[in-house]
């Protein structure tokens, strides 16, 4: 199997032709490394790239029987992602030369699948930004074009996924840090329910929001690693007891009768053409396939988006207090700006946000999932901003833009609701389009399902940027 | 929020912020505050923040 061969493997494809020897771990580590080391001057996706262990990994996995479902695949992640002894910068200055306290739970599943860390990735700063910006380690660059953000915060993932120089990696998502980079770099991903897969080991922003899954090139192999990942841990004391279903194995059962919701308020709204254009098209495909479309009405957003924000900058503050009074000028202007603010909080305000929680949730199942089993619409209604646009100090103006660009993502983060996404096609000047399927919690299968099934007739996730 | 409160309230946490940043939070607390205010004013005596996990598992298929 030649290194282009390899690279256009999915994980799940790549795992099975290590599996039946049509190629190595080895073969791939060295193929993904040569891609990595293409690609990083232009796209800057990389924080660290750990070539000598990865190697040798790869070297022992070619030596040894099948561990996993992972077995040989090469894989970076988001750098947030603790392993013991080793730091973790989180994209920022003051964590870079901290050794992680524990390995983080994911990590320890993935290596147990067989799953082989040959590097970190770029992200914002401590996770807090939606464009995916770092002033510390340069921004991260879309490889769909260099010029617009890549989405963030779990930008090196959705750009290393895209360019084909990483094959699935690890984001992290409080507002929007998987979805979004999926979205504008045009990969597959599973922000699954909140409380689905164990935090431990991976860096916290905000406690009551922050939510671990995979950024991915196709919806089943989002399914296989968010299954490898999901499932109880006695040291995440949030994480649901519930068993995780076997999503895999289910995912190609057909969807013929499945009920996808278009939102008549809200996702349109400020949508543009282009957009709307792709998640029409989208859902006529969904039609062929024998699901049904139903028009839905979803509550009021504006205070949902609202109560996120309080909650979020709220618990983010808390954690990041000691630094703001001691270490404030190693945080970039935009980020510091962002956490003083939930020093000025009241209490009230952020028990009401999470009082709230319920009463919406219930309020926005009733609504949606009364009538629909999924809820479809777009991750971004606007054109991928531009890195100059975005360039930006903390102000009112800043917050309302990073507002617009959370838009679509931050009331499925308030509501805790497990959503899939996948490149739904391309505007005019070249940038994917992301789709969202929003499901009821703890029903990440049928969103999976039906991500797959879109994926089995369209070929949007098959594009590759070039790079 | 009145900016001299949102300074005094983040300089009670030992931290120095600069002006942009006190203008900043005013404006965008307020902005906050005041989409929620109904809905929180709606809020039931008995809405406590667990009730979230509960209705999770109310919700799930």
């Amino acid at each position: 199997m030649s290194p282009d061969e390899i690279l256009t493997l999915s994980c799940t494809q790549l795992a099975a032709a290590i599996r039946e020897r049509h190629t190595t771990a080895l073969a791939a580590m060295e193929t993904v490394l040569e891609r990595a080391r293409e690609v990083q001057p232009k796209l800057n996706c990389f924080l660290r790239i750990d070539e000598a262990r990865a190697l040798e990994a790869a070297r022992q996995a070619d030596r040894q029987p099948a561990r996993g479902p992972l077995h040989g695949v090469p894989m970076a992640h988001k750098d947030m992602y603790y392993r013991e002894g080793v730091a973790s910068s989180c994209g920022s200055k003051i964590l870079r030369e901290r050794p992680a306290p524990a390995t983080a739970t994911a990590l320890e599943r993935l290596d147990a699948a067989g799953a082989i860390q040959f590097g970190v990735l770029n992200m914002t700063e401590f996770a807090l930004g939606p464009t995916g910006h770092n002033w510390h380690y340069g921004h991260c660059r879309n490889p769909w074009n260099p010029e617009r953000i890549t989405g963030g915060s779990s930008s090196g993932t959705g750009a290393s996924v895209a360019a084909r120089a990483n094959f699935a990696g690890l984001g992290s998502d409080t507002g929007g840090s998987i979805r979004l980079p999926a979205a504008l770099c045009g990969t597959s991903a599973i922000k699954p329910t909140y409380a689905r897969v164990s935090r431990a080991g991976a860096m916290p922003l905000s406690h009551s929001l922050d939510t671990v899954g995979p950024l991915t090139r196709t919806v089943e192999d989002a399914a296989l690693v968010a299954q490898l990942i999901a499932g109880p841990d006695p040291r995440d004391p949030t994480c649901d007891p519930r068993p995780v279903p076997d999503w895999v194995s289910q995912i190609e059962n057909p969807i013929k009768g499945l009920r996808l919701g278009r939102p008549r308020q809200h996702f349109y709204d400020e949508c543009e053409p282009q957009i709307a254009a792709a998640m029409e098209a989208s859902l006529e495909a969904f039609g062929r396939l024998g699901a049904r479309i139903v028009e839905v009405d979803v509550p009021e957003f504006a205070a949902y988006s609202a109560a996120a924000v309080l909650i979020s900058t709220a618990e983010a503050a808390t954690l990041h207090r000691e630094w703001l009074r001691s270490r404030a000028g190693d945080y970039s202007d935009q980020v510091r700006g962002r956490l003083l603010q939930g020093l000025a909080i009241p209490a009230t305000a952020y028990i009401d946000a999470l009082r709230m929680r319920g009463p919406a949730l219930a309020e926005f199942c009733a609504q949606v999932f009364s009538k629909a089993d999924l809820l479809h619409a777009p991750v971004l209604g606007i054109p991928t901003p531009t890195i100059a646009e975005t360039e930006l100090g903390w102000s009112e103006r800043t917050a309302a833009v990073l507002a617009r660009i959370t838009r679509l993502t931050r009331p499925g983060s308030y509501l805790g609701l497990p959503t899939v996404c996948a490149n739904a096609g391309f505007t005019r000047d070249g940038m994917p389009i992301g789709l969202q399927l929003v499901a009821r919690p703890f029903d990440e299968a049928a969103a999976l399902r039906a991500g797959h099934a879109f994926q089995r007739v369209t070929d949007w996730h098959l594009r590759q940027p070039r790079v | 929020m009145n900016p001299n409160l949102a300074k005094t309230l983040i300089e009670e946490h030992g931290v120095q912020p600069s002006p942009a940043h006190v203008e900043a939070t005013a404006n965008i607390l307020a902005t906050l505050f005041k989409i929620t205010a109904e809905r929180f004013a709606e809020l039931p005596l008995e809405a406590e923040p667990a009730a979230f996990v509960l209705e999770q598992r109310r919700q799930a298929p």
